[in-house]
């Protein structure tokens, strides 16, 4: 029985793209586990199909497999002894994904202000190409200063 | 919240005990693919806790990995892993959240009071072979369950 403090930490963000493909992935966290590049592009296709069986593996099914947001069912948080799970799939299939310590709260509204950055700094990018890696520095700056906001107000709640 | 199944699998992914609580059937599911679920939920969990151990700070220990429960829209798998490997997976929808702590304490409940008493302890228990059937598993199971408030 090992006893789990609830500290509060963002750890990693990944980005998959609707094939299975890591667009995106960094450390939130100096705390956060050194992961090299092969490995990162394991975890983001092993989570993709997961994500999908989990779905299917299910004895309940949504309406059409698809929840309510319109996109298809599959994983949407993983609570284990060490570590928070969150994903947030688009319609459109990409999915974003990020792990925190098991303390941490508003792990789901971090990922849509993720993906309204998503939609803001590479989507409208003009040399952006869909389902490529992200590679926008205003992304990158839009995400550490959100993640600096939101645990900067959590300490202080 | 309404419990729909529960599996109980060993290390080696061999299914111990299962079954199916559901009020409102599903479409009729034939004993293939319902093995095959089976082996998709015990997949599921082994490739998950991989997952998750190379993603878990090493603050966690060893066990940074240890699934609790993995949600999707359609329902919430709950998992209790022991040390020996056997893993006990119980699906539920997601109305009534709040129950998590109190459903985890249960699995662990099945585990040391009804599957080790009444299994493990069992004279006729033979490693590898369980029949699960000579003994009142099923019956102590369902009675505790029922008795739980979050079991509809």
């Amino acid at each position: 029985f090992t006893l789990v403090v609830n500290t509060m930490a963002f750890l990693h963000l990944f980005i998959v793209n609707k094939s299975g493909g890591l667009i995106h992935h960094r450390a939130l966290n100096p705390k956060a586990p050194k992961i090299g590049i092969n490995e990162w592009l394991r975890i983001g296709s092993t989570f993709h199909s997961l994500h999908a069986i989990a779905a299917e593996a299910s004895p309940l099914r949504m309406e059409g497999n698809k929840n309510p947001y319109g996109a298809d069912d599959g994983i949407q948080e993983i609570q284990a002894a060490g570590l928070i799970l969150r994903c947030f799939q688009t319609r459109t299939g990409v999915k974003f994904v990020i792990t925190a310590e098991p303390g941490t709260k508003d792990c789901a509204y971090v990922l849509r202000e993720i993906y309204v950055l998503y939609a803001d700094c590479a989507l409208k990018d003009p040399f952006y190409e869909l389902e490529m890696p992200i590679r926008c520095e205003l992304f990158t700056q839009g995400v550490d200063a959100l993640i600096e906001r939101v645990e900067k107000s959590s300490k202080q709640r | 919240m309404a419990v729909h199944s529960i599996h109980i699998f060993d290390r080696r992914g061999k299914t111990l005990f299962t079954k199916r609580y559901a009020k409102s059937q599903g479409p009729a599911e034939d004993a293939e693919q319902l093995s095959e679920q089976r082996k998709l939920v015990f997949g599921m969990l082994f490739s998950l806790r991989e997952l998750v151990g190379s993603l878990a700070p090493e603050s966690a220990g060893k066990n940074g990995g240890a699934l609790h429960s993995i949600k999707t829209a359609a329902g919430t798998l709950h998992n209790y892993e022991t040390i020996s490997g056997m893993r006990i997976a119980l699906y539920t929808d997601n109305n009534n959240i709040d129950a998590s702590p109190s459903i985890r304490t249960a699995l662990k409940y099945i585990y040391t009071e009804l599957w080790v008493e009444l299994v493990l302890r069992s004279p006729l228990y033979i490693p590898n072979n369980i029949d699960i059937r000579s003994t009142n598993f099923e019956q102590k199971l369902d009675a505790y369950l029922g008795s739980m408030p979050w079991f509809r």
